[in-house]
């Protein structure tokens, strides 16, 4: 019970505490604002027709029929238009006259190759045409795999085990207030690693932990009322930044308000972890918010917070996974716009668990430090 | 007695601060530790509370030893920190509400209790106001409010008064004083020895980490073997009047500078009606009389050999 005060008046503090207030709403309300009309035309994507591509079908090679097919199906076709030849040069032609996007080969070697030659210039059909073509792959491997462990079963689909991922079926995608919206918010929740850093400290600036300690209380009630204060505040900066952009700039958070907010609890629960421990192991609050504020800055750009996700280089795509940001990202996106279910489950798994871990070690640190 | 300290020592590294203090409290009793900055008044007063480990010795608070029931001792204490301990964001009551809930007041009873306390303080009034706009004498005053809201049964007050202005030192010195009268038990650390004289019945001098005299203020004004001084001004000087008080009873020295005569007497002798009366008949107007008696900065000063006050530039 007094862990919930300790809560309850942290947080009250920490809201009128306008300084912090102007930092943590008006800032990402503006950015939103900025980024979300500056890089409006990176979201603005060109009417998707079928891409052309030419299949050189020049033998009767198993794996040929087998990509022959999957190319053909209805799903596919919806995507890529397949012209077949039966020379590789005679596609060649083709490709370079301009009259299709992307020639495809199986050479018929033992390794069964696939080579897929695009015309340079357009990253968006570039990628259509590489998606088709790994789909495909991931699909016979897993074939090729399902016999190997002595499958028979003729009706076995295995086109079907393909994830589709972040595509609305009504069309739906985000604008750029709406993805900016997101990272902003994230960006944030991720600056409540701050609030972390001097959560325990500010007791002792207010010279107020010698009546924390001089009460009965005991540490853990302290350190829970304190983490949980600062959630509540980060959660209610949240709330006015969804409630504001929802109905000022008519930013799309999708149908479950609720679940965002869920989002919003776990990475405020990660980021004030985070700067506790931080806080903790560097022993000095002020070295923890320098080093915490230069991070956040980091990872909100890794996250895809100022350059859109889909505008990143392969490298700076994998370092992404690095970033919170980016997978608090996936989730409000896979949610917003009915994307993968598997995804959201695992990416707030991993949020968790890091909290929850970086919680612990706060725990015993603290105890050690202020018991 | 209830508080009854033995032996207690308490080590920073090589540092002694705490060293080797015993002391007792019996219950109604303001107790004054006294003695310049860094004396360790402070480290003692934590130790005894139990924010900071004592290295050695025993604690007894209202009959029960600190290490095993110190969660429910701690319950019926109060404490006015040396530094001012409240929230800047939150107004006069609800700093003195927080505190309250982390005694278990609640509802109607804490609402009494921090109407009470801030009546007490004199603060009522500003009870809506945020702390940050606050003076530094109403902050001392709600430090005060904070400590007092569950009623504790021992309240520490470490150097309650530094810093403020000398109306809310006044308001400060009175609240004490009925606190005193209404029977509360209070340990008073200061280096104003005029607070402590005022105010308590009992007193400790502490130095360098050690207890160096103890006994009510009557008692350690004996410490003191200086004699008293009487320094008058006169409108001329009469030589033969200097020679006359030199051969008074109980005067071991009379000296004259300007129109100035001092006059050293035997401690106790109570010697400043002769010396008027001396002058009177001599025919000498006075000017102006300053009686000098021992007090606490004397005998600070006889033990020592510096001043309180020394200290506390120093420091």
């Amino acid at each position: 019970m007094k862990a919930l005060y300790i809560a309850y008046y942290t947080a009250l503090r920490k809201v009128r505490n306008y300084g912090n207030l102007t930092s943590m709403l008006a800032l990402p309300i503006v950015m939103i604002l900025i980024l979300g009309a500056a890089l409006d035309g990176s979201f603005q994507i060109e009417n998707i027709n079928p891409v052309k591509v030419i299949l050189v079908n020049e033998n009767e090679d198993e794996l040929l029929q087998s990509l022959n097919e999957f190319l053909k199906q209805e799903d596919i076709k919806e995507i890529i238009n397949t012209e077949t030849v039966e020379d590789f040069d005679k596609g060649m032609e083709k490709i370079k006259n301009g009259e299709a996007f992307a020639l495809v080969h199986v050479k018929t070697d033992n390794e069964g190759r696939i080579h897929v030659y695009k015309r340079s210039g357009n990253i968006f059909r570039s990628s259509v045409v590489q998606s088709v073509i790994d789909s495909f792959n991931q699909s016979a491997n897993a074939e090729y795999a399902y016999s190997m462990l002595g499958g028979n079963d003729v009706n076995t689909s295995f086109y079907d085990n393909i994830s589709e991922e972040s595509i609305n079926p009504d069309g739906k995608r985000p604008k750029a207030l709406d993805y900016y919206a997101m990272t902003m918010l994230i960006m944030t929740m991720m600056y409540g690693t701050t609030y972390g850093a001097f959560s325990m400290a500010e007791e002792q600036f207010y010279r107020t932990e010698i009546r924390l300690k001089s009460a009965s209380l005991h540490f853990h009630e302290i350190f829970i009322g304190k983490v949980a204060g600062i959630i509540l505040t980060l959660v209610i900066d949240a709330s006015v930044i969804i409630l504001f952009t929802k109905y000022v700039y008519d930013v799309n958070w999708g149908d479950n308000i609720p679940f965002i907010m869920f989002t919003c609890i776990t990475l405020a629960v990660l980021a004030t972890s985070l700067g506790v421990a931080t806080s903790m192991i560097i022993g000095n609050e002020n070295k923890a918010h320098a080093l915490l504020s230069t991070m956040v800055q980091v990872l909100t750009f890794l996250g895809g917070g100022y350059v859109p996700y889909h505008s990143m280089s392969s490298v700076m795509k994998k370092l992404s996974f690095l970033s919170p940001n980016y997978l608090g990202l996936r989730i409000m996106l896979n949610a917003i716009y009915d994307g993968s279910q598997s995804q959201i489950r695992n990416y707030m798994a991993i949020l968790w668990i890091a909290s929850l871990s970086l919680l612990v070690i706060s725990a015993f640190r603290g105890r050690r430090s202020l018991a | 007695m209830i508080l009854e300290v033995k032996n207690l020592i308490k080590r920073y590294g090589d540092t002694l601060a705490v060293d080797n203090i015993s002391f007792s409290i019996k219950e109604g009793e303001i107790f004054g530790l006294l003695g310049p900055n860094g004396a360790g008044k402070t480290t003692a007063i934590d130790t005894v509370i139990g924010i900071r480990d004592a290295d050695k010795g025993e604690i007894n608070i209202f009959g029960k030893d600190m290490k095993k029931h110190a969660s429910e001792i701690k319950k019926y204490i109060g404490i006015v920190p040396q530094d001012i301990a409240i929230y800047p964001d939150l107004t006069a009551y609800e700093n003195v509400e927080f505190f309250g809930r982390l005694y278990d007041l609640k509802g109607s009873l804490l609402k009494a209790r921090v109407e009470e306390v801030l009546e007490f303080t004199g603060l009522l009034d500003q009870k809506k106001q945020f702390v940050r706009n606050f003076s530094g004498g109403m902050k001392r005053r709600l430090n005060i409010a904070c400590a007092l809201v569950h009623r504790p049964k021992l309240i520490i007050m470490d150097e309650p008064t530094v810093g403020i202005d000398p109306q809310s030192r006044n308001h400060i010195i009175e609240s004490v004083k009925k606190m005193r009268n209404e029977g509360s038990t209070i340990i008073y650390t200061s280096h104003y020895m005029e607070e402590v004289e005022q105010l308590c019945s009992y007193i400790a001098i502490m130095d360098h980490g050690k207890i160096i005299a103890r006994g009510s203020k009557e008692e350690l004004k004996d410490f003191v073997t200086v004699e008293e001084k009487t320094v008058i001004t006169l409108d001329g000087i009469n030589y033969t009047l200097v020679d006359r008080i030199k051969t008074m009873d109980n005067v071991v020295d009379c000296s004259v500078e300007g129109n100035v005569i001092t006059v050293i007497s035997k401690k106790g002798t109570n010697n400043l009606n002769n010396i008027i009366q001396c002058i009177i008949d001599s025919g000498n107007q006075i000017v102006s009389l300053i009686s000098e008696k021992p007090d606490l900065e004397t005998v600070f000063l006889t033990l020592t050999g510096r001043t309180l006050r020394d200290e506390v530039t120093t420091a």
